[in-house]
């Protein structure tokens, strides 16, 4: 039996999981519509009835979200979903994603990639929008060129990663401790952040050092590009 | 208000849509399969067909290509409804002569929406 290997098994496993959620969409509609339905004449029922299709309407939701994001994790591991090439400015792109966060970036003027604008700019969100809900300000972004690579670092001042979690973090869906109330989030989106970052030949990595827990996507840059100045 | 042809084997689905549309006073003409689908389209010359994408006997691009050549320039408008919707799938749906493509999970109100639209344009 020929070897198979890991980069083979992650495709073969991204092509099943295309298929399996391209079945659970069916049965979602109805669950999801027939909550719709429901809620439609909501007047007619009575207050644990109205709360329970409420809850239904907003689980199958939440489901349908996250079916969405495993469509895209698993169409990112088999290849169906091929990450665009273009020559862009890493600095500018990650300032337009802490925008509406009001987190402060450390960043120079320009630092060039080749890679996919708009999904980069969405996993630098997720990478934000993480550290905010499951981390403890002051919330930091650090964009930098080391070597042959680009790495924009999303920091927190929180109590980090459980130990149990660090070894899932952006391989497989884990419960994050929250900041603040009841446990929530699933580390689904680190895992599509890390494919992602896996689709551009790159990575990311956690890692927590006097107090301070980071999120790093290291991204190849071009040969021939340079980084100019350093502004905050 | 509208006859509707509504194309899905799944008995819960063509029954969510059936009760959504009959809501806005519309009347659906229901098909389980594609065969079934062409068949009763070219008999009773809905004012809209709704189709699955995939279906037994005929699939929803078979049966769309098929009304099309069969109904000329008496065809209704048609819409796709599946649980796949990428690019290359929305694009399948328009080179098999679909006028409107919907992906599952979709809200009722969306395609109730949609429908009101599609009839809006024949009509126009």
């Amino acid at each position: 039996m020929p070897a198979v290997e890991p980069s083979e098994t992650r495709a073969a496993f991204g092509g099943f999981l295309d298929d399996l959620v391209h079945e659970l969409r069916t049965p979602l509609t109805a669950i999801a519509g027939y909550a719709a339905l429901l809620a439609d004449e909501a007047e007619l029922l009575s207050p644990d009835a109205r709360h329970a299709v409420g809850v239904i309407d907003a689980q199958s939701a939440r489901l349908g979200r996250q079916l969405a994001l495993v469509l895209e994790i698993a169409r990112l591991w088999s290849g169906q979903m091929v990450v665009e090439r273009e020559r862009l400015n890493l600095a500018a792109l990650v300032r337009r994603a802490a925008r509406s966060h009001h987190v402060p970036v450390e960043a120079p003027a320009r630092l060039a990639l080749d890679g996919d604008n708009a999904v980069l700019r969405r996993a630098v969100a997720v990478l934000i929008d993480n550290a905010i809900r499951h981390g403890a300000p002051p919330v930091t972004v650090q964009v930098w060129r080391g070597g042959s690579s680009a790495l924009v670092a999303v920091c927190n001042h929180g109590s980090g990663l459980p130990p149990a979690a660090v070894a899932m973090a952006g391989v497989r869906p884990f419960q994050a401790p929250p900041h603040d109330g009841p446990p929530v989030g699933t580390g689904l989106s680190l895992v599509w952040a890390a494919a992602v970052a896996a689709a551009h030949h790159g990575s990311l990595a956690y890692a927590r050092a006097d107090g301070v827990s980071c999120f790093t996507l290291t991204l190849p840059v071009p040969r021939r590009s340079l980084s100019m100045g350093k502004t905050t | 208000m509208a006859r509707i042809l509504v194309a899905d084997d799944e008995p819960d689905l063509l029954r969510l849509v059936t009760i959504r549309l009959g809501r806005d006073g519309h009347e659906v003409i229901p098909a389980r399969d594609g065969g079934e689908a062409l068949r009763l389209t070219l008999e009773q010359l809905p004012d809209l067909v709704l189709l699955d994408v995939t279906m037994p006997v005929m699939d929803g691009h078979q049966v769309c290509q098929a009304i099309r050549a069969q109904l000329g320039a008496a065809v209704p408008k048609i819409v796709m409804l599946s649980a796949r919707g990428q690019e290359s799938d929305v694009r399948g749906g328009w080179e098999s002569g679909a006028d409107g493509y919907i992906v599952k999970p979709f809200r009722p109100s969306a395609l109730a929406a949609e429908v009101a639209r599609m009839l809006a344009d024949a009509g126009g």
